[in-house]
């Protein structure tokens, strides 16, 4: 039955944190921290009556050390509606927008841009040098292929080969791992699909077309009438 | 666990938390973990570092409001519970 409230107005922050360890140490009472208007805090605690005595007698002990208690009550057997409105609300729940999906997209196009690049430097690398430099560029590669080959007779260059097919086989199946999801996210097979929403989604289910008529920078200029001409050639009714 | 004991100050107005933050971090060896403004302008300072440390720091600081009449209240706690820096940190802007 922990459905009893305790309120405690403290004059001063400092009084009320070295309360609230006092508290947090010694009893087991769940506790809330509230500014008030004129500089005073407010401490709840919530818990069951004897637990909450208790931990009023340790608090207001704390708090005479320091500052001065300005007043303080007791709430028994509390209406589960009113515990709502005053346990807790300060905690403001901050509303959380829909980012995360956009964010994944730009992961996926970054990492391929930045692996190529790489690929194509050691190709070169090893057609310019000679074999004692292959040996040293080989060397640490030779850890990741010992747990996937175990063909010792392959030749460097083939094995560099087949590195940079299953890093290709690998960002390939990350593409197609993420793509189904982007559309699941909003399935479109008619025009009254795009109804309820808004520009920013409409464009990202442009860009999940393949034969959508505009492509890649037109479709983040294009506003949402355009977007809509676009989508009616496309879509049926 | 001793580098972590809290100590903290409340003072009468923003400038003269300032100036014992300022002073306290400069002349022993504690950092500045928080400061809370309460909305009558009562400004708490937040300190972090040793157990001497922050005893003579809070000393000092305290000596030196109680000189212009600023002090609302200090305090020092040795080994802070982990759960009250949640009540500290309050609600931060991200």
């Amino acid at each position: 039955m922990n459905n009893s409230l305790a309120l405690l107005e403290v004059n001063g922050f400092c009084a009320s944190i070295s309360a609230v360890d006092a508290l947090l140490k010694n009893s087991s009472v769940e506790i809330d921290l509230e500014e008030i208007k004129n500089g005073n805090v407010l401490l709840k605690l919530k818990g069951n009556i004897p637990q909450i005595k208790y931990a009023l007698n340790l608090a207001i002990e704390s708090i005479n050390k320091i500052s001065s208690v300005v007043n303080f009550t007791v709430l028994e057997n509390l209406n589960p509606s009113i515990e709502k409105e005053f346990f807790n609300k300060t905690k403001k729940h901050r509303p959380v927008i829909n980012k995360p999906e956009i964010k994944s997209e730009e992961k996926l196009i970054t990492p391929q841009k930045e692996e190529l690049p790489e690929k194509k430097s050691e190709k070169v690398k090893v057609k310019k040098v000679k074999n004692t430099a292959v040996k040293k560029l080989s060397k640490p590669k030779e850890e990741i292929q010992s747990s996937e080959t175990s063909d010792i007779n392959l030749s460097t260059i083939e094995r560099l080969r087949l590195e940079a097919l299953g890093k290709k086989i690998a960002a390939e199946k990350k593409t197609e791992a993420s793509k189904p999801k982007a559309v699941s996210s909003y399935v479109v097979k008619k025009l009254s699909d795009l109804d309820g929403l808004n520009v920013h989604k409409l464009r990202r289910v442009a860009r999940d077309f393949e034969e959508f008529p505009i492509k890649g920078r037109q479709i983040s200029i294009a506003n949402r009438d355009e977007l809509m001409v676009y989508f009616k050639q496309i879509l049926p009714e | 666990m001793l580098k972590h004991s809290l100590g903290i100050i409340e003072t009468n107005s923003l400038s003269s938390a300032f100036e014992i933050a300022h002073l306290m971090v400069d002349k022993f060896e504690v950092t500045l973990s928080n400061v809370r403004q309460l909305l009558n302008g009562y400004t708490t300072v937040f300190i972090k570092g040793e157990l001497g440390a922050v005893q003579q720091a809070i000393d000092f600081g305290a000596g030196h409001c109680t000189e212009k009449n600023s002090l609302v209240a200090k305090s020092v706690i040795a080994v802070p519970h982990q759960d009250l820096f949640n009540f500290i940190e309050g609600e931060k802007d991200e």
